[in-house]
């Protein structure tokens, strides 16, 4: 029989009422001690919430937790800790001014005499803690000097200080590169043996099965299943993941391509710790949806700045119909010739605060022809598009009321609302349901029949499937082109791909 | 992005301006019942007398123009998601700028003499402002803190300008000499000091509502206000965004001080600007930053003032007790915005 499981879920559920998205769903998860359990899953498939409520920063709505066979309660993450247990967050918790020893002792500093802070035990500790487990850390090192692998390990010294029994990673490899990551697994290898436990978060199916004694699979908030690396591979474990599995659908694109759009040449973008973008090189013609898949930290986000004009790459060039994208007057560029879908709607593409009015004449001819003359007409045209988006609200209610889905709606209503040559869409369809889906897949679709070109950036692979003509996929900011879809590009392989799988 | 403060939420809107207006009479009437051994009569001088009077109540109107110029220069530098706390100094500079370039051309005729002192002050107030507003734009500065400095910096060197090399050595007021008679406010309704200022007022407020709610750069101009960033992506040119509405800010003021200084006295005393920036802040909150309310705001305020003149006047008590009332409407309104604020951080 095992020993006595160290951590262990039973049925969570946790929803959010905000967006009406159910993240958990019934979640049962054992975790041994001495091992590396790995959760793995798509971007939305809860991952990330569960590590919250193991650590205390979230709280979940049924079900129970047990550490050593005992049930406990974690209000907040100091609870999670006086049970052992240290979260090594996506973003880093890290004090960025303070040294190595300082940030590891924040919170539950050593005193002399009660007052005064005890620096010198302070270093020892931390130097103490960093030679047990042969960390190269130099505790009065100041975290802003530190290179991304040296704060990873930072970051989980400083997670070990609060609970060394379990160690919570979420994706701690998002910002590493492949040899770096490499070593942090021999790291995480060294903890184990010495004891702790560790639940290791990811996508990335490569090193979740070079690393993990036992991996669970999470698909939209359920467990699909709990194995052995050996019992599985690249293959078997991506499509596992996956919501699923659907190949290219036989009807064959419009393959009328016309001049180019967005070209991308050897453009590179290098950020002090996110992912790199590397060379790259590709067209995106009128006529034409291309779509670039990735999942989270692997570049997407860089790419859509780059292609949206908001930063400008450091080396190469992203031209936008012949011209540099850079030379392109940003007003004239965003009121005709670009339309914008971005990632960041409320923060980019939509104006909180503003009524939905405001919002939906925010660009292009409608702005232009803003004057007291013009507004009736104007309104009149905003309330047909609000009409046509589906959503029923007065257009001057301010645009917060609505939920993300009805936000994403007015944004497509503006931005798709009329035609544009060149057509930027970064996860157009979140927090729609699926006929609203269905709808902008479809304005996609005839937006590219019309002559648009238009670039597609998604981190679901059914979203790329049901829409693009020519598919890329992005990983550590490096593009693969997998060319026109066909009967050999399947999910399986985007998905493979996606997570560093060989192709 | 930081969550920004809603610039126009107005206090006006619905009920929300009521309990700062009543707790502003509310503490006036409890200051006058300590103070007064006939409450009934000191009431009457502060609360109604000002109406009883055709010459007190024009006085009244004609005191809340500057302010209410002052107030829309806030009003609009808010909507652009800032704070213009330099409205003192920029008011300062505007009032004794008009008074120095009459005194130097001593001999056009009134209207035209008039004109050019409100365009040096506007100008003076621009140019008072301009430094935050180069600032801000190249280097992302704090409007809030480099248009307090600057003013104050301003402030003390008027102060000292106007006791030292610009004085009138003949007067026992600290001030420069008096302009020509030609250049003072023309007064509609003597004896009273109505003069055309608050139809100047109530037009610049017309005017700036119908940008704000009607243009194509009002608009761009709000939705900057409320998420630089959005606006910046759309294409707005948000550079300018990060100028304009500060330099006209202290145009404003710097009208609102030429106003001062070619109405009742007709040159630049020192001090003479006596909180009147501040005061065009608290007329802003309380008004909501919406120009259409901005006018009324400021004939409250004005009430108070003349109330408290009056109570002075005709009922011994200190006219501390104005001061009082309006220091309660800002504090109410400033608690309104900062608490709408902290409910947007929260959520």
């Amino acid at each position: 029989m095992d020993p006595q499981p160290l951590l262990e879920v039973r049925r969570l559920v946790k929803t959010f009422p905000s967006t009406g998205t159910v993240a958990l769903d019934g979640v049962s998860l054992v975790l041994k001690a001495g091992e590396i359990h790995a959760v793995v899953g798509e971007n939305g498939a809860g991952k990330s919430t569960l590590a919250r409520i193991l650590s205390g920063l979230d709280r979940p709505d049924s079900g129970s937790l047990r550490v050593r066979g005992r049930e406990v309660r974690f209000r907040r993450p100091r609870d999670a800790e006086r049970h052992g247990i240290g979260l090594v967050p996506q973003q880093s918790l890290l004090a960025q001014h303070l040294t190595v020893a300082e940030n590891l002792i924040l919170g539950r500093e050593p005193r002399v005499l009660g007052i005064f802070l005890d620096r010198r035990r302070s270093y020892y500790e931390t130097a103490l803690a960093s030679a047990n487990f042969s960390f190269p850390l130099d505790p009065g090192a100041v975290i802003s000097r530190l290179s991304p692998p040296e704060r990873r390990e930072a970051e989980i010294l400083r997670a070990l200080a609060r609970g060394r029994d379990v160690l919570i990673l979420d994706e701690p490899t998002s910002i590493l590169t492949e040899s770096e990551a490499e070593s942090l697994f021999a790291l995480l290898k060294r903890l184990r043996d010495a004891g702790t436990s560790i639940l290791l978060i990811s996508h990335r199916v490569r090193e979740v099965l070079s690393s993990a004694d036992r991996i669970t699979i999470l698909r939209n908030g359920s467990v699909v299943d709990t194995l052995r690396p050996a019992d599985t591979d690249e293959c078997d474990l991506a499509l596992r993941m996956a919501s699923s599995s659907s190949c290219f659908t036989a009807d064959g694109p419009a393959v009328t391509r016309g001049q180019a759009v967005f070209r991308f040449r050897g453009a590179s973008l290098r950020d002090s710790d996110r992912v790199t973008l590397r060379d790259l090189d590709f067209e995106v013609r009128r006529g034409e949806v291309y779509g670039v898949a990735a999942l989270a930290g692997n570049g997407l986000g860089a790419l859509e700045d780059l292609a949206g004009g908001e930063r400008t790459c450091d080396q190469g060039v992203v031209e936008l119909l012949g011209r540099d994208l850079s030379a392109w007057p940003r007003d004239e560029l965003r009121s005709s010739i670009l339309s914008y879908l971005p990632t960041d709607r409320d923060g980019r593409g939509l104006c909180l605060g503003a009524t939905i009015l405001e919002n939906l004449v925010a660009r292009g001819a409608s702005l232009r022809d803003w004057s007291r003359s013009g507004r009736a007409a104007q309104r009149a045209e905003a309330a047909r598009l609000l009409e046509a988006a589906g959503v029923r609200a007065r257009l001057d209610a301010s645009v917060d009321v609505l939920s993300g889905g009805n936000r994403q709606r007015v944004l497509s209503a503006r931005e798709l609302g009329s035609f544009a040559p060149a057509v930027l869409a970064a996860n157009p369809t979140q927090g729609l349901d699926p006929r609203a889906q269905e709808e902008t897949w479809n304005r996609l679709r005839s937006l590219a029949r019309e002559g648009a070109g238009i670039l597609l950036l998604t981190s679901s692979v059914d979203e790329l499937f049901a829409v693009a003509d020519r598919v890329a996929v992005l990983y550590r900011g490096r593009l693969t082109e997998l060319g026109v879809r066909s009967g050999e590009v399947t999910a399986d392989r985007v998905t493979r791909l996606l997570t560093g799988a060989a192709a | 992005m930081t969550p920004r403060p809603d610039p126009r939420k107005p206090a006006f809107s619905g009920l929300g301006a009521l309990p700062a207006l009543a707790a502003a009479l509310a503490a006036a009437a409890i200051y006058i019942l300590a103070a007064s051994e006939d409450p009934a009569s000191a009431f009457r001088a502060f609360f109604l007398s000002p109406f009883t009077r055709p010459v007190v109540l024009a006085n009244l109107v004609e005191l809340a123009a500057a302010p209410c110029l002052c107030a829309l220069g806030t009003a609009l530098v808010f909507r652009s998601g800032d704070f213009n706390l330099g409205g003192e100094g920029q008011a300062y500079a505007g009032g004794t700028a008009a008074v120095l370039i009459l005194l130097a051309v001593p001999s056009l005729p009134g209207p035209a003499g008039l004109a050019g002192g409100f365009l040096a002050g506007a100008a003076a107030g621009a140019a008072t402002s301009l430094p935050s507003a180069l600032s801000r734009r190249t280097r992302g500065a704090d409007v809030l803190l480099s248009t307090f400095l600057v003013s104050q910096a301003v402030v003390l060197a008027l102060d000292w300008a106007i006791a030292g090399p610009l004085r009138d050595p003949s007067s026992n007021l600290i001030a420069t000499p008096v302009v020509s008679d030609a250049y003072r406010l023309p007064r509609l309704f003597p004896p009273s000091g109505l003069s055309f200022a608050p139809l100047l007022a109530a037009a610049a407020a017309f005017c700036l509502d119908r940008f704000l709610r009607t243009s194509r750069r009002g608009l761009e101009l709000n939705l900057y206000g409320r998420n630089p960033a959005f606006a910046a992506s759309v294409g707005f040119r948000v550079r300018a965004y990060a100028f304009w509405p500060l330099l006209v800010s202290g145009a404003l003021n710097g009208a609102a001080g030429a106003l001062l200084a070619l109405g009742s006295n007709g040159r630049a005393v020192r001090g003479m600007t006596g909180g009147i920036g501040w005061n065009g802040i608290s007329i802003a909150l309380l008004a909501g930053n919406d120009p259409r309310w901005v006018l009324p705001a400021a004939l409250f305020f004005a009430w108070l003032e003349v109330g408290s003149r009056q109570v002075s006047i005709l009922a011994g008590i200190s006219a501390d007790v104005g001061t009082v009332a309006k220091a309660l409407v800002l504090l109410l309104a400033t608690a309104r915005f900062l608490g709408s604020r902290r409910r947007e951080a929260r959520k």
